[in-house]
């Protein structure tokens, strides 16, 4: 019998399996559990206690800029967008990923996606958290920024729906409230788990809250199942949406430079590239701290760098198209600002963006360097560096030098554009950090799922 | 005070005097203005009051700081005569400057003076302003004026000045008074009065901008003392020679006037005048030049004498030929001197040769003469006798430091000039080692104020009664629009107290016989008119026959200079500056922060250089130089940043004079108290001479941030950019060759076909349906570019009226300035000798305006009259709107610009345009104020607006009559009649924003001979 089996499986193609080592139900519950309910490791108080000085900082450098106004950021007069938007655009690009990975991956039946999807919609939700902090605290008059949302007021006027930075907003929060459902409703029957196990009777009683009296019920399961894939048929547009909407803050202008019909696509594909970039960079990390290469193996890792390697050739084709545009199209206002991005004052930002957007990721063809934990590790906060200057080119390069040559000038972040940017990612990873600590970081559910105790047909052999 | 009847009613909308009666000043300017006016709520604190606050308060301690304190406003009780709130009334007075004064009527508020316009039937400022007048708004609130006088430095009273003057013995020889020219009758009486109870006393009269090479010049041919107006609309050909003309010149409002006349075209058929402008610097007058030739300081004796020989040879033959060894022009030159006195002879009559007030006294005469045989005399140049001024006197100024030197002065008033800064370089000790006492009548406390017994504080114009004559001999008279805000007083009292009377302005005014001669009514409608009527042009000297032996003398000292001329490697030209003037607008800081027209630099001065000397000398922008100088056997040094600037001539190093006084300041402000104080060049110059040749540059290796605002970090030092720039402007600044105009009168759409952009605005399609703009009024503007010599008088008339705040070097540095008029200077051509076109840009009120369409809350909208309005309240600040405007227009808030304005700074304000609050975009609004008070004044007059009922700020001050605005349906309106002109262009015209603002093209008027050497195409350049 034995034989034959392995004779059969001789003539497929064998893929390799998904959850490694000799894992059962009980372990992966064991495994993924044990995290939130043991002590953390020292490396996170210490990674913790970092990042959420540096949230603080951020807090400090909001107040000041508060009290004193949109003067302490390097900007003026040409330049009327600085670092806030650049911030804005690239932790909306890194809140792509996880939407892609659990609803996208989901509905195209991709079965890999179980191990790194809570954490990719964990960081999805955290970098939108990040995002949203930008464009409130950017304006002039903060506390006139509620005029933006189409709430009924006695001033008899409404927001400009004309306006791109409207959509924005309804763009943006559509996807975060999205997201936050999604991600939730795919944590209830792991807090159901953490609730089960636990000892403590506080844990108990926020996890019974949370899990909202799931009891594994067949009928539970098919509900959830269904909500879980409605909610992955909702988010999939999204994953579309959000980006290409934050493009036509861009698009829409008639600035050389942004006024261009590339940027939703482009958009897209960067923000995915940059999205699973920053999902590597947190995961690789995080398996080997936590004992969990079984469960996010090499094999995701190298399906992730995969995608890099097709969303980096994307933006890379479309970077080369902004120029055979600019070009073809005779605009010399548009050509004057493609040329002036590659070789003007912004040129050093412009090849950084290239060498770690395109050249980078051109990496990844080979399969050795694709499963190369250094290579990828390094490579994708490349990419997190690229991508953050992809940003910076187009919004400050465009803007220093549009059509009158006499209002031209040069914008440099001052030390508060830079302090906002570093806390940014203390507010990201301390949520991060929380979130590693309290929550479970893989869903159990869903592994459990791609276990072959979980194929009904496990065992047979037909 | 009658005032002059605007005939209008304003909407009933005012503001309360002050924010804070904190200020003991404002107090009593309040008592004083109003004395049975307002009565303001004390503000007494009781202890339930006390309590019932804190505990407000503390609840709504969040909400507190984003509101303004309530103000309460009480009306009058009994209301001032003539004053209603809300609606302005004008006066009409006059404004000295140098040996000319201007008419001008001034808008008051409720008793406080905001705004100055010209006074249109003033002969010399023809309803119009340049930037100083404009400016000296700001100077009556200067909140660091001396406000008490001051013995020792310490705060007196005026009574114990006087009696120590009483009580002082009065030696007369010992006795020495410095003071500037003057023009004023009064001041003229009181100076004769002077002079004749103290026979022996010195009295200096110093200008460092100074007019006296002109008369002196002019006496040594008419055996008068003259001054010459330049009748520019009369003239076809005009040479300037080192001579500012149209920008710092005592008449530049007349000569704006008059040139703009016989500069515009309007159709194929219309004449064009023609400028040549010779010049060591660069001055707005050759940035309007058809031909500009550059040349050395000390060549102008040269270039004269060739013109001359030039002249003779061409016909002129009454001209001595002067001897010349060598010629140091070089071909290009020589061509250049033959084509233009043909040009001038062809043009006999019709034509100018004017030259600039420094250059020395033989050059006038030389010019004059030239005029004459020309028969420009008498026809296109008239000469004013100036015998009842006052006239700077360089030999007195020497004199009198001479005196002090040798430490035989007792007593030395000095009226209004600071001398410290002036002069201490050439005393030979401390100055209070040297005089005993000195007595300072003077408006700030500078380093003169410092070393004075007394300082009085000297009132401002707008604040004491006086008179004053123009050049022309317009007789005119400065009334006061309030009284004096400190314990100051005007220069008249001063000298009547030195007199020993004490006799107030007024009465010292109507004793002066012109005044005291005319009857009660005569002399009531000069006030309201501002000026007498009967008496004008009546000083004209009418010019007749040249004697041959003055004529000969002149021939032989240019000969004689010329023979004897000996010239270092370096020469330092010394100008007077377009933002403090001759150091008096020091901490005037609208003049300060507009940036300078040529240069583009803002709050300083720098040693510019051409581009060939910082090469030669290692040198960059920014980078700090040591200049040393000796004179009289003496070294003397500066250090200044340079500037490097085309157009200007190799190994000749500009500075301007004015800059480095040291004032102590009363009121820090945070924004604008950087390190603004420029550099005092005068201590390496030779007192009356305006270059200096024996000059070492050496280089430090300091720099100085220098605020430019158009080239910022030397960016267009890059081909790249330089590139881009040279592709652009034909798009931008659209120009012809008068003769190519008459030819193809279509040409600004040269450009357009070429790019296949429609000829026709409405033929560029649009995703968005247009507005209706189809009723009247359609408010638009055009901007005559032939004829905009960037003067920077409308951006201040702008700052003044719409209350744009100033925000200081850091800021300006950082590209944040404010000023909603943008004066873009371009450069065009060969990098020595470039061309130059100037382009005023406001808000251009796009009818699809791309801001607009952008704002997330509408703050921004169309109105339907065409205007592109801003809602402050409504703006929250993304700055949306500035990024997609195209001309980049709009100014942010990025800070709050006008928290500390001091609150004597405030009353300068206009009570009807808001303030803006920090995150608050804004821009040039057309005036919107003025568009409603004329809408409900035409209302109220049960009439519909007529062309002209509106005039925007920018419009009435320019005096080249470049702008005009009005209602764009109203085929016959003055804007209507520009726009159909064909060379009217629209700016970026393939954007489809439909801009409002048109401009007319420039033209240039070369001669055709000299076209080639116009036309040679080098590196276009941009800075």
């Amino acid at each position: 019998m034995a034989d034959t089996a392995t004779d059969k499986q001789q003539n497929y193609i064998v893929e390799a399996p998904l959850v490694e080592g000799n894992h059962n139900f009980s372990t992966i519950t064991e495994k993924i559990s044990s995290i939130v309910e043991s002590k953390p490791p020292s490396g996170w108080l210490i990674a913790f206690l970092f990042s959420f000085s540096l949230f603080l900082m951020l807090n400090g450098a909001i107040a000041y800029l508060l009290w004193e106004g949109t003067g302490i950021w390097g900007l003026n007069n040409p330049v009327g967008w600085g670092f806030a938007i650049v911030n804005f655009v690239f932790w909306v690009g890194i809140g792509h990923a996880g939407t892609l990975i659990s609803a996208v991956l989901f509905l195209f039946r991709q079965k890999w996606r179980t191990a790194i999807n809570r954490f990719a919609e964990a960081m999805t939700i955290f970098a939108v958290i990040c995002a949203l902090l930008f464009p409130g605290i950017h304006v002039g008059r903060v506390w006139v920024a509620y005029f933006m949302f189409p709430i009924p007021n006695q001033m008899g006027v409404w927001p400009n729906f004309r306006s791109p930075l409207l959509w924005d907003i309804f763009a943006v929060g559509t996807y975060f409230l999205v997201s936050l459902l999604f991600w939730y409703v795919g944590l209830i029957p792991d807090l159901a788990t953490l609730r089960d196990r636990t000892t403590s009777k506080v844990k108990r009683f926020v996890y019974g809250i949370l899990s909202l009296g799931w009891r594994s019920s067949n009928r539970h399961w098919q509900n959830y199942e269904l909500a879980y894939l409605m909610l992955a048929g909702l988010s999939t547009p999204l994953v579309l949406s959000v980006h290409s909407i934050v493009s036509t803050d861009f698009a829409v202008s008639l600035l050389p430079g942004w006024h261009t019909t590339i940027f939703p696509p482009y958009f897209v594909a960067g923000a995915i590239f940059s999205g699973f970039a920053m999902v590597m960079t947190l995961a690789i990390p995080v398996r080997k701290i936590y004992g969990l290469e079984s469960i996010i193996t090499i094999g995701h890792l190298d399906k992730m760098a995969k995608i890099m390697l097709v969303t980096g050739s994307m933006v890379g084709y479309a970077y080369a198209m902004e120029f055979f545009i600019a070009w073809y199209s005779g605009n010399t206002f548009e050509s004057f600002a493609f040329v002036n991005r590659a070789v003007g004052p912004y040129a050093w930002a412009y090849w950084i963006m290239i060498s770690c957007n395109v050249i980078v990721p051109q990496l990844f063809w080979f399969k050795t360097l694709r499963t190369s934990i250094p290579v990828l590790f390094i490579a994708s906060i490349f990419a997190n560096i690229g991508m953050w200057f992809e940003r910076f080119v187009i919004v400050i390069s465009s803007l220093s030098r549009d059509y009158l040559p006499s209002s031209w000038d040069y914008y440099t972040p001052s030390i508060w554009d830079i302090l906002m940017l570093i806390g940014s990612f203390g507010l990201f990873f301390t949520l991060f950090l929380l979130f590693l600590r309290f929550i479970p970081m893989i869903a159990m559910s869903e592994v459990k799922g791609v276990l072959p105790e979980a194929d009904p047909h496990h065992g047979d052999v037909h | 005070m009658p005032q002059i009847k605007k005939n209008k009613i304003e909407k009933t909308y005012w503001r309360s005097l002050q924010d804070k009666m904190d200020s003991k000043e404002l107090e009593s300017f309040i008592v004083n203005e109003f004395p049975k006016g307002t009565v303001e709520v004390s503000e007494t604190m009781t202890r339930k009051k006390f309590l019932s606050l804190m505990g407000a308060s503390m609840a709504m301690a969040g909400l507190v700081g984003c509101r303004k304190p309530v103000q309460k406003i009480l009306p009058y009780v009994n209301a001032p005569e003539d004053i209603v709130p809300g609606i302005p009334n004008y006066y009409a007075t006059t404004m000295s400057m140098g040996l000319n004064s201007f008419g001008i009527i001034v808008e008051s508020h409720e008793g406080r003076p905001t705004h100055i316009e010209g006074n249109p039937n003033h002969a010399s400022s023809k309803g119009s302003i340049n930037s100083y007048v404009q400016a000296s708004i700001l100077d009556l609130y200067d909140p660091d004026r001396v406000k008490t006088p001051m013995y020792n430095s310490e705060s007196s009273n005026l009574t114990n000045f006087k009696n120590e003057l009483s009580s002082s013995p009065q030696d007369d020889t010992s006795i020495a008074v410095l003071s500037g020219s003057f023009n004023s009758p009064t001041t003229r009486r009181l100076y004769d009065k002077f002079r004749k109870k103290f026979p022996t006393s010195t009295w200096a009269t110093f200008d460092l901008k100074s007019q006296e090479n002109q008369i002196s010049g002019l006496n040594e041919v008419v055996k008068e003392d003259l001054l010459p107006i330049y009748h520019f609309n009369k003239s076809n050909v005009i040479l300037s020679i080192e001579s500012d003309f149209l920008g710092n010149h005592d008449n530049s409002i007349h000569n704006q006037k008059t040139f703009s006349e016989s500069r515009r075209v309007k159709t194929k058929e219309d004449k064009m005048n023609r400028l040549y402008c010779v010049e060591s610097i660069l001055t707005n007058t050759g940035m309007m030049a058809d031909h500009r030739y550059k040349i050395k300081p000390n060549q102008a004796y040269s270039f004269l004498a060739e013109l001359n020989n030039s002249l003779s040879q061409k016909g002129l033959y009454k001209l001595k030929k002067i001897n010349i060894k060598k010629s140091i022009f070089d071909k290009k030159y020589q061509k250049f001197i033959k084509v233009l006195a043909k040009d001038l002879i062809k043009n006999k009559s019709k034509s100018i040769i004017a030259i600039g007030d420094e250059l020395p006294r033989e050059l006038h005469s030389l010019a004059f003469i030239m005029n004459q045989e020309l028969n420009n005399n008498n026809t296109t140049i008239t000469y004013h006798s100036t015998n009842d001024f006052l006239k700077p006197s360089l030999a007195s100024t020497k004199e009198l430091i001479k005196k002090i030197n040798s430490g035989n002065l007792d007593s030395l008033y000095i009226l209004d000039i600071d001398f410290v800064h002036l002069f201490s370089h050439l005393l030979t000790d401390k100055i209070t080692n040297l005089v005993t006492n000195i007595y300072y009548l003077g408006s700030h406390r500078d380093l003169t104020s410092k070393i004075s017994r007394w300082m009085i504080p000297k009132s401002h114009y707008l604040e004491a009664w006086g008179d004053a004559t123009s050049i022309d001999g317009t007789m005119s008279i400065v009334q006061p629009l309030i009284s004096p805000l400190y314990k100051s007083i005007s220069t008249n009292e001063f000298i009547s107290l030195l007199l020993g009377d004490d006799v107030s302005d007024y009465d010292l005014l109507k004793e002066t016989e012109i005044w005291s001669s005319k009857s009660s009514s005569v002399f009531k409608k000069t006030i309201h008119d501002g000026y007498l009527k009967s008496k004008a042009s009546s000083n004209i000297v009418n010019i007749q026959k040249i004697s041959i032996k003055s004529q000969q003398n002149i021939y032989s000292k240019i000969e004689n200079y010329l023979s004897n001329e000996k010239i270092g490697n370096l020469i330092a030209r010394f100008t007077i500056s377009n933002q403090v003037y001759d150091g008096r607008y020091t901490n005037n800081y609208w003049l300060r922060e507009a940036p300078d027209s040529i240069t583009k630099i803002s709050w300083e001065n720098v040693a510019l250089i051409s581009i060939k000397t910082a090469k030669d000398n290692n040198l960059k922008n920014s980078n700090v130089i040591k200049l040393k100088s000796k004179i009289d056997m003496k070294e003397f040094e500066i250090e200044a940043p340079v500037w490097i600037l085309p157009g200007i001539p190799n190994d000749t190093i500009i500075l301007e004079m004015g800059y480095g006084r040291e004032l102590e300041r009363d009121v820090d402000r945070n924004y604008i108290d950087e390190d603004v104080l420029g550099v005092n060049v005068l201590p390496i110059k030779e007192i009356g001479n305006y270059y200096s040749t024996n000059i070492t540059l050496s280089k430090t290796q300091e720099t100085h941030k220098i605020a430019c605002t158009q080239d910022h970090h030397g960016l267009d030092f890059e081909k790249l950019a330089a590139d881009e720039i040279e592709g652009r402007l034909p798009e931008i600044i659209r120009e012809s060759n008068i003769e190519d105009y008459r030819l193809n009168d279509d040409f600004v759409l040269d450009y357009d076909r070429k790019k296949h952009i429609p000829d026709n605005d409405s033929d560029l399609p649009s995703m968005y349906p247009s507005h209706d703009y189809s009723e009247g009024p359609q408010w638009g503007m055009n901007i005559d570019l032939n004829v905009c010599s960037g003067c920077n008088a409308c951006s201040i008339a702008c700052q003044s009226e719409n209350n744009i705040p100033v925000v200081g070097k850091q800021q300006v540095m950082d590209g944040r300035e404010m000023s909603w008029i943008r004066m873009d200077r371009y450069f065009k051509g060969d990098i020595e000798n470039p061309e130059f076109a100037l382009q005023p840009v406001a808000c251009l009120h796009c009818e699809n305006a791309p801001c607009e369409q952008v704002c997330p809350v509408a703050a921004t909208t169309h109105d339907k009259e065409g205007l592109n309005g801003m809602t402050y309240n409504r703006c929250i600040g993304t700055r949306y709107c500035a990024n997609n405007c195209p001309y980049k227009v709009r100014r942010f808030n990025f800070y709050n610009y006008t928290y500390d304005t001091p609150d004597v700074v405030q009353m300068a304000n206009n009570p009807d345009v808001s303030i803006r609050f920090r995150g608050v975009m804004e821009k040039c609004t057309f005036c919107v104020q003025r568009i409603s008070e004329a809408k409900i004044t035409a209302k109220n007059e049960k009439r519909d607006l007529i062309d002209g009922d509106v005039k925007v700020a920018c419009q009435t001050a320019c005096a080249m009559d470049a702008i005009t605005f009005g209602d764009i349906i109203d085929k016959n309106s003055e804007v209507s009649q520009a726009k159909s002109l064909s060379h009217d262009y629209t700016l970026l015209k393939e954007l489809n924003t439909k801009p409002r603002t048109t401009y007319l093209a420039k033209f240039r008027n070369p001669h055709p001979d000299l076209v080639e050497d116009n036309n040679k195409k080098g590196i276009i350049e941009h800075h």
